[in-house]
């Protein structure tokens, strides 16, 4: 025992071998730390399968799998039984589906505006407007469409009182963000040779954009349009505060999605039994159908990002799946392409063709960018009538007392500082576990990992939690932490679940910043002898930190916004904040969502109030994250 | 090598400023959290807003209060998650078995003979709720029902499709009914059809809502409002909801009177609650009987007690002595 700690202490001081490869504790120890910080992940996708399937399994030993999946009724008492889920994917389909159809165009349009038209100027003021667009919480989206937009197809189209086309229009909103992001940077990717070419032939800028940067971008476009499509699918809190309680197929008429019954259970009085087991077999489908969407997207995006389709590894299979998606992709682009052929053909012969001049093309050049950037303007205008109508509605609400009071059963008395604090706690837990696991976790597969079977294993598996519906976290929250760990209602089971949320959006971040720094650094300190340990931690981190904090805040201004996942656990009153990790808890978001629904209705006055404040905070960090970003810049010296 | 030095300085830095915070906020709301025990309630939707002007007004503890639903509150409450579980209907069998242990402990008065997995749960009757049938004020003929004329109303079974075709209701005008309610996620919709379908929620239930009939005239709402703005409107609705939401709203529309069999109509009313058929009580579960001096029975106390009570009207629930004298005391006396 005594020779062996010699041992290890003479391989420590390295006596006498200066070129043997020293045995040191310290740097094996960490690097395996880092290993499983990386592979916590797996642990973290095995407790959302655990979860939904103890949920399911009691609900599929009553009610035959093949009559879940194949009925066509939806009643979910004890008593009928019908427990047919076509209705409930139906309805998810036709509200994403039919978001997809008003946004996806906009943001495919805006992002072509953006990327081939707009001058460095207008990109500077449209980018932050999309950004912000897209940092909004889907709480505040589903107050506004409860509020403003659901009444209005009250009013005008005769909508019962809860209907699908609120949701759906608010959804077309929430996706464009995704869809022009990635449609920018897909055809930002296109090679500019391509574009000179065409240009240099005699191509006006808007057949280039049109015909030769859209089609070279197309599978970008796809997955944009599927990662669009995953986040409506996955979309909670707007179908739970407008969409209704049943599933019907009529849009001016209640409907009910897939994650709306899942949240439905959280928040309304169910009975016992297979109701509530249904959710869980429900949420099954919701995972499935959503991982699969989001994933096919993502592969989409990582294949553009790097460049070329495959790597190495059991080429034929991914080659045929590359190729399929590709052919689908643009089958479906040639397929709306050729009805725009056609369209056109038929109008040529109904008004006679004229001869295609220079000056036609020119308008026609006009025409089409004013349309694409009026689709930004689209975006804009929905954003001003949501913060025009928040703070008309709130900024009466906000007082002094209103900051520095609790949520008191009468709205002259109620505050919210309880509920301030808890979500500034909840948000500083929520760093606390996943910043290390987190950057560990990126540390490790940008700077240890080989590239083994294990470490894509784990990529795919960090990568996919990202695809993972909200609702579905907020199973896990209340059944696997709250309940199976035995934490609680509490602080620290909502922590736990927003890590696991905000984890892939934090190590993606991190490793883009790992990258960021050159690789001669690293040669550099490995050169006059640095460990890797060494060189990671005094030559590539601290240029990473600018980069890694700035995705640290603008994951955690995600995560204290979520609503859903925390839906089965938080609490809707309580005097103080939390004074210990255990304790339960209130948080905006929620509290918004409590308030929005309340009988009295000088409640909904106070939601917007708590929106007002919410939105200063997330707006707060996001400029955090902007000065860290640009003086991060300004000082870099390479 | 000293730009190096510096720049993990600052690393340093950000970690101190860090930890420094969450010291600050941990610091700063152990001032303001006081050392007041802390408690978590959860359950029923219908209970929470009662529970939460109670935790309000209690000072005892800080009492954190969240909805859910009565199984949530009752879950919650044995799988030992929370120390007071809201529920607007009675503990079953199904309850006890969903956590693994014998659903024959439990006792139809929704009382259980012995523990589940060390929790033995004790039920605490704290309010009443009073379910209002209404009607749009122009309405002259149906202004009392009784269960049969609710039943041939309500369900699916050889169901009214005109108001004349309701049993006993021969003057009504030949007009179609139509019928906005709660849906059926809302414990309301469960307790209205318990009390008018024999063996509701059994295998050999008699007949089913009228909501789950195909091409149905029942419109579902999780809103009140809705509820109450359709039937304002519209002459030949008619529809249920809270009683509290009734008293808010007195004159848009009228509330039916109600009589079990055909006999002794009775108004819904504070003050009738007694005799009105349509009511439940409304309960908290704990675990065990609290000793004196644990700050549940404290709590309890102040619940039963007047200063609770008098606060249950402001919520629109009933008072726990306007239906019986001796809940209160018996209840009191337990602890």
């Amino acid at each position: 025992m005594l020779k062996f700690w010699r041992k290890i202490k003479n391989n420590r001081t390295n006596e006498g071998h200066p070129f043997r490869l020293k045995f040191n504790l310290r740097e094996k120890s960490i690097v395996f730390l880092l290993f499983i910080t990386a592979s916590l992940a797996i642990f973290f996708s095995a407790a959302i399968i655990y979860t939904l399937l103890d949920g399911a399994i009691p609900f599929f030993s009553e009610i035959n799998i093949i009559d879940f999946l194949t009925g066509t009724t939806w009643l979910p008492t004890e008593s009928i039984r019908a427990f047919g889920v076509l209705p409930l994917i139906a309805d998810t389909f036709i509200i994403a589906g039919g978001g997809l159809l008003i946004g996806a165009p906009l943001g495919i349009a805006a992002a072509i505006y953006l990327s081939e038209f707009a001058s460095p100027r207008v990109r500077s003021i449209v980018k932050p407007i999309i950004e912000l667009l897209a940092g909004i919480p889907s709480i505040v989206f589903g107050f506004f469409a409860l509020m403003f937009v659901s009444p209005f197809f009250v009013d005008t189209f005769g909508a019962t009182y809860f209907n699908g086309i609120s949701a759906m229009i608010v959804i077309a909103i929430m996706i464009m963000p995704i869809v022009i992001s990635i449609s920018d940077d897909a055809m930002k990717a296109v090679p500019n040779h391509l574009r000179d070419t065409s240009l240099a032939v005699g191509a006006t800028k808007w057949e280039t954009a049109t015909k030769i940067v859209m089609p070279a971008a197309s599978s970008g476009i796809m997955a944009s349009i599927l990662l669009g499509l995953a986040r409506g699918i996955g979309e909670t809190m707007v179908v739970l505060m407008v969409a209704g309680g049943r599933p019907g197929y009529s849009i001016f008429g209640p409907m009910l999605t897939m994650s709306g019954y899942i949240g439905r259970t959280a928040t309304g009085d169910m009975p016992p039994g297979l109701p509530l087991y249904a959710a869980f077999a429900v949420g099954i489908v919701l995972f499935v159908i959503a991982y699969g969407v989001n994933s096919l997207g993502a592969r989409i995006v990582l294949q553009i990002k790097t460049g070329s389709s495959v790597k190495t590894r059991s080429k034929k299979k991914r080659m045929i799946l590359f190729r399929i998606i590709s052919k689908i992709s643009t089958l479906i682009l040639g397929f709306f392409m050729k009805i725009g052929g056609i369209i056109k053909r038929l109008i040529r012969k109904i008004r006679k063709a004229k001869p295609l001049t220079l000056a036609r093309r020119y308008l026609k050049q006009k025409i089409g960018v004013s349309i694409i950037a009026g689709s930004i303007l689209v975006a804009f205008i929905f954003l001003i009538l949501l913060l025009y109508y928040v703070f008309s509605t709130g900024v009466g609400g906000l007082s002094w007392t209103f900051l520095t009071s609790y949520p008191a059963p009468e709205p002259e008395r109620a505050g919210i500082l309880p509920v301030i604090l808890g979500s500034v706690y909840l948000m500083l837990l929520t760093i606390l576990i996943a910043a290390p696991i987190g950057i560990g976790a990126a540390i490790y597969l940008n700077e240890f990992a080989r590239d083994t079977r294990y470490t894509r294993f784990l990529r795919r598996i960090i990568q996919n939690l990202a695809g993972v519906p909200s609702i579905v976290f907020g199973l896990l929250g209340y059944f696997f932490f709250a309940h199976f760990l035995g934490f609680g209602m509490s602080l620290l089971s909502a922590g736990l679940v927003l890590s696991i949320m905000i984890l892939p959006i934090i190590v993606v971040a991190t490793e883009e910043a790992l990258k960021s720094v050159p690789d001669s650094f690293r040669e550099a300190a490995r050169g006059v002898g640095s460990t890797r340990w060494q060189t990671v931690r005094y030559h590539v981190l601290p240029y990473a930190v600018p980069g890694i904090s700035t995705g640290l805040i603008l994951s955690l201004s995600r995560g204290i916004g979520e609503t859903a996942p925390i839906l089965f656990i938080v609490s809707y009153f309580g005097k103080t904040a939390p004074s210990g990790i255990l304790d339960g808890f209130m948080s905006l978001p929620s509290q918004i969502y409590y308030w929005a629904q309340h009988a009295n209705h000088d409640f909904q006055t106070l939601a917007a109030s708590t929106i007002i404040v919410l939105l200063f905070i997330l707006l707060s960090m996001n400029a955090v994250a902007i000065v860290i970003r640009q003086r991060a810049q300004a000082k870099r010296d390479w | 090598m000293n730009m190096i030095r510096g720049s993990n300085k600052k690393f340093y830095k950000t970690l101190v400023i860090i930890a420094s915070l969450a010291m600050c906020t941990a610091v700063l709301s152990g001032c303001i959290g006081g050392n007041k025990q802390a408690l978590i309630q959860t359950g029923s939707s219908t209970v929470l807003p009662l529970a939460i002007k109670w935790a309000d007004r209690f000072d005892g503890a800080d009492i954190s209060v969240s909805g859910g639903g009565s199984s949530h509150g009752i879950n919650a409450l044995l799988n030992g998650d929370v120390d007071l579980g809201d529920a607007s209907r009675l503990m079953k069998g199904s309850d006890y078995e969903k956590v693994g242990c014998d659903s024959s402990l439990v006792n139809d008065d929704g009382t259980a003979s012995a523990a589940c997995n060390g929790i033995h749960p004790i039920k605490w009757v704290v309010a009443y709720d009073m379910l209002a049938v209404v009607i749009n004020p122009d309405n002259t003929w149906a202004t009392q029902l009784n269960y049969t004329q609710l039943y041939k109303i309500f369900t699916d079974d050889n169901p009214a499709v005109y108001w004349d075709e309701v049993t006993g209701l021969d003057e009504a005008p030949h007009e179609k009914i139509e019928i906005y309610a709660p849906d059926e996620a809302s414990g309301t919709y469960d307790y209205f059809y318990e009390e008018i379908i024999p063996k509701w929620g059994k295998d050999d239930q008699q007949a089913n809502s009228r909501l789950e009939m195909e091409n149905t005239i029942y419109n579902p709402s999780a809103d009140d409002n809705v509820i109450l703005n359709a039937i304002a409107d519209r002459t030949y609705a008619i529809g249920f909801f809270g009683f509290a939401y009734y008293k808010e709203n007195p004159t848009s529309v009228s509330a039916v009177w109600v009589s079990e069999d055909d006999s002794n109509y009775q108004e819904p009313s504070f003050n009738n609650v007694a005799n009105y058929p349509i009511a439940r009580p409304l309960h908290i579960y704990t675990n065990g009987v609290p000793e004196s001096g644990d700050i549940i029975n404290d709590y309890l106390k102040f619940i039963l007690g007047e200063e609770g009570q008098d606060l249950v009207p402001e919520v629109g629930y009933v008072r726990l002595n306007l239906v019986d004298e001796k809940l209160v005391t018996e209840q009191l006396a337990k602890l």
